[in-house]
């Protein structure tokens, strides 16, 4: 071969505008309910009584455009741009291209319509039933093939480090999505997870703590190396830096999960896995953030002039702050502080908003001149943009973080004769509302940012003359051996060889998930006889799905801490044998509102009923959305029965007789709380959502067996075991 | 006996062993980058990203 042959290559430049233009759509959405949510908890009626818009239902709707359809889209337009040019060559097929971008959209489609339905499956970021969960798989494995299609086909022998990030993504998001959305249909909508209880919880963190590990940080990385030397044009301050970056970041970013259950039922040995991991990750994410900033070297003055410069030299500094700031809140100590509270949420936001909104403009504001041939409308336009966005982020984070120490103080605080000083949880409620008008305003200005900025790019493409469609370039085209062979050390052979790098890459993600997961997986078979709880009575299990479907856990915990501030709030801590049953399971992540899990028997029915239908009723200054509507809606009784079949074939003991006569087994305890209701003068008939829902809420925190009392006792007819609810009231 | 095994298997020694093999690899890759690798190879890596748009005609 000889040395230098030139080709022409095409590269696909109108799927990147179609992935960009969905990101700046999906992005509106995405604040939009961001900022509703926000003025729901500042505000309730704003909640505006309607079930599709209530906060439980909307927070699962912005987390999921936030990440999925604003920062995926994102994500897909840059990869879709810079793959092309590094590797000199366009995708694999134009078909499969559109085939993702198409699949992406409707997959986002789908979920703006179920998730404001009540179809959820509560386990966050993962909230899609599961034919989404399958069309998900399937778009990404066509992104996948169009991506390891072009890698194969490239005209460039090396691969640049943006790619490597690529491939991390590509397969651990596969990995993460497959294992956690391991489910069992139970209707068209609706499935019930395979794992259950502190299993669950795991294999949830360990998806939803790398969700943000591999579809909101590594992708993002890529696009750091590629568009700040593009931007800055020089290269990336240290290349070898970036190598150890990579590694360290695949290798320890996966062990962090359980960061997110520090103090919960998680065995002991896990927590601590996961504090020393985080602890870890300060290294490579600061290793990142220097080696992204120091790029500028010499070019600092563009700061100051341009304005691209400044959206990603500022997202790589909330990538720093945000990741200094992730391994803090996974010391133990603080994260009994700050854990449930807003702080995390401040958290989040600095990351999302910061480190993932700023790179995608300052990303766009690159590609939108190069793809129309035209400078873009207004620079000054961009500068408004920054500002706007800039104070918007950090008046959100200081708001949330003041909220959040707050918060954290207040649950703790303990009396010198040992009594909390703030025993009634909406005290600590009301505190913050202030600070929920704060963020919201916050919010505003960043909105107000994004709007600045879709006029100026709409005013930019409106002035062009032409949308640009495929862009031609001449490459040079190395011979199959490079000339000189001193570089050809075995780094650079394994950084050659894609399938090997892949295979590494994915077996130092697959260890840590592993040894994390496995074991964990075979826990319940060791609970102690002493310790085996009943399972929810198919009532209960009716109304525990309305739990789920309403999003009641985007509020409320049901895991009581192994702490005395927790346990002084709301009783014995949980155990891992209390959720053994819960598919899903619903420990929680935020306390809005109080912990639940042993809410059962606290109050009355009748309390139940109207706090449900207007929680003010009974708590005046509460801030938690009506619920009226289960008054009206119907619980499908017959349903039951399959539901309880699954639930059987995933490990709950029920027995045949159970399911077979699920649906008249919850009846005759749905009589049993509506006659109770009818004592104290209400009159409700027993199909109702809200007697499905009390049943349940009277049932957390009750379930456990005393020691002389046999498991078998879960053997007998339906309605025998309905006692441990209602006493005395046998069928 | 599983049980007893299971004990062990989630005692600390594993955890020490994944920070050992971590901690390996990543002396490892230090070396490799740092005292292995000529500094011209990484210098022409991080050149690609500046030099693929060598010739563009639009079209
Ligand atoms: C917007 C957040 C929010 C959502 C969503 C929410 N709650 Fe609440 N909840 C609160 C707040 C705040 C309180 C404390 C004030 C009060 O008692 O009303 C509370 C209190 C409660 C209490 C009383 C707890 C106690 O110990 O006194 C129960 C029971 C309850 N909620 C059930 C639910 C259920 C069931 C759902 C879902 C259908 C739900 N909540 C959804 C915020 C929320």
């Amino acid at each position: 071969m000889s040395d230098n042959q030139t080709v022409q290559v095409r590269y696909d430049n109108k799927i990147v505008v179609y992935f960009m233009m969905a990101t700046l759509i999906w992005a509106g959405a995405a604040f939009l309910f961001g900022l509703l949510a926000a003025i729901q908890l500042a505000w309730w009626p704003a909640n505006m009584n309607l079930e599709w818009f209530t906060f439980g239902r909307l927070r699962p709707l912005h987390t999921n455009a936030a990440i999925f359809a604003f920062a995926g889209n994102a994500v897909f337009a840059g990869v879709y741009h810079s793959t092309q040019r590094l590797l000199k060559t366009r995708m694999l097929s134009d078909k499969l291209s559109w085939i993702h971008f198409w699949g992406w959209q409707s997959i986002i489609v789908a979920a703006a319509v179920t998730l404001p339905l009540g179809f959820s499956q509560s386990k966050e970021y993962a909230e899609l039933e599961w034919p989404i969960d399958i069309a998900i798989a399937v778009v990404w494995i066509i992104f996948g093939i169009n991506f390891f299609g072009a890698l194969y086909r490239r005209r460039e022998k090396h691969i640049y480090v943006a790619i490597w990030f690529y491939i991390a993504t590509i397969l651990t998001v596969a990995l993460l999505h497959v294992v956690n959305s391991l489910e069992v249909p139970v209707s068209f909508l609706q499935s019930y997870p395979v794992f259950a209880g502190v299993q669950d919880a795991l294999v949830q963190w360990w998806y939803g703590h790398n969700a943000v590990a591999f579809f909101l940080t590594t992708p993002f990385l890529g696009l750091m190396y590629y568009y700040i030397p593009k931007a800055v044009n020089k290269p990336i301050y240290s290349y070898r830096l970036s190598i150890i970056h990579f590694w360290s970041l695949v290798f320890i970013y996966i062990w962090a999960g359980p960061h997110h259950l520090l103090y919960t039922a998680l065995p002991d040995w896990a927590q601590t896995l996961g504090m020393v991991f985080s602890l870890m990750l300060w290294a490579p994410s600061w290793g990142g953030m220097i080696n992204g900033l120091l790029t500028l070297r010499g070019s600092w003055h563009l700061l100051r002039t341009d304005p691209i410069v400044k959206f990603l030299v500022t997202a790589v500094t909330f990538y720093g702050m945000a990741t200094f700031e992730g391994p803090l809140l996974s010391i133990k100590s603080v994260s009994l502080l700050a854990h449930y509270s807003d702080w995390v949420i401040g958290h989040v936001h600095a990351g999302a908003l910061g480190w993932n909104g700023f790179l995608s403009f300052g990303m766009m504001y690159y590609l939108i001149p190069k793809m129309w041939g035209r400078e873009m409308h207004s620079k000054s336009m961009m500068n408004y943009h920054f500002w706007l966005g800039l104070s918007g982020i950090l008046i959100y984070y200081i708001s949330m973080l003041a909220s959040g120490i707050t918060q954290g103080l207040m649950w703790k605080a303990v009396d010198g004769t040992g009594y909390l000083v703030y025993p009634d949880f909406v005290e600590t409620v009301v505190k913050v509302v202030p600070l929920y008008w704060v963020r919201a305003f916050g919010g505003l200005l960043y909105i107000a940012g994004y709007v600045v900025a879709v006029v100026n790019i709409v005013k930019t493409i409106c002035g062009a003359e032409k949308l640009v469609n495929d862009e031609v370039v001449t490459v040079a085209v190395k011979a199959e051996k490079p000339a000189a062979d001193h570089e050809e050390g075995a780094h650079r052979k394994l950084e050659g060889m894609v399938g090997t790098f892949s295979v590494l890459t994915f077996i130092a993600v697959l260890i840590g998930s592993v040894i994390e997961i496995w074991p964990t997986l075979s826990i319940h078979k060791y609970v102690p006889q002493s310790q085996a709880i009943h399972p929810y009575t198919a009532l209960e299990q009716a109304g525990r799905d309305i739990y789920v479907s309403e999003g009641c856990y985007t509020c409320h915990s049901q895991m009581i801490r192994k702490h005395p501030s927790d346990v002084l709030r709301f009783g014995d801590a949980s155990t891992i044998s209390e959720s053994m049953y819960d598919h899903p399971f619903q420990w929680g992540s935020k306390r809005t509102g109080p912990d639940l899990a042993r809410i059962g028997k606290k109050y009355p029915n009748l309390w139940h009923f109207r706090h449900m239908d207007d929680p003010r009723s009974m708590v005046e200054k509460s801030i938690m959305p009506r619920y009226s509507w289960l008054l009206e809606k119907k619980v499908d009784y017959y349903s039951l029965r399959k539901k309880l079949s699954v639930l059987r074939m995933l490990g709950v003991p029920y027995t045949d007789n159970q399911v077979a006569e699920a649906d008249r087994w919850a009846e005759a305890q749905a009589d049993q709380i509506v006659a109770d209701l009818k004592n104290e003068g209400v009159e409700i008939k027993r199909d109702r959502q809200i007697i499905a829902l009390i049943a349940y809420l009277q049932s957390l925190g009750q379930k456990n067996l005393t020691n002389s009392e046999a498991l078998s006792n879960i053997e007998l007819a339906p309605g025998a075991n309905s006692s441990t609810d209602k006493e005395g009231g046998e069928e | 006996m599983k049980q007893t095994a299971l004990k062990y298997f989630t005692d600390l020694d594993l955890s020490m062993l994944a920070l050992m093999i971590f901690f390996v690899a990543f002396l490892f890759l230090i070396f490799r980058v740092y005292f292995y690798e000529p500094k011209e190879v990484f210098d022409r890596l991080s050149e690609i990203p500046l030099k693929d748009e060598e010739q563009r005609h639009d079209q």
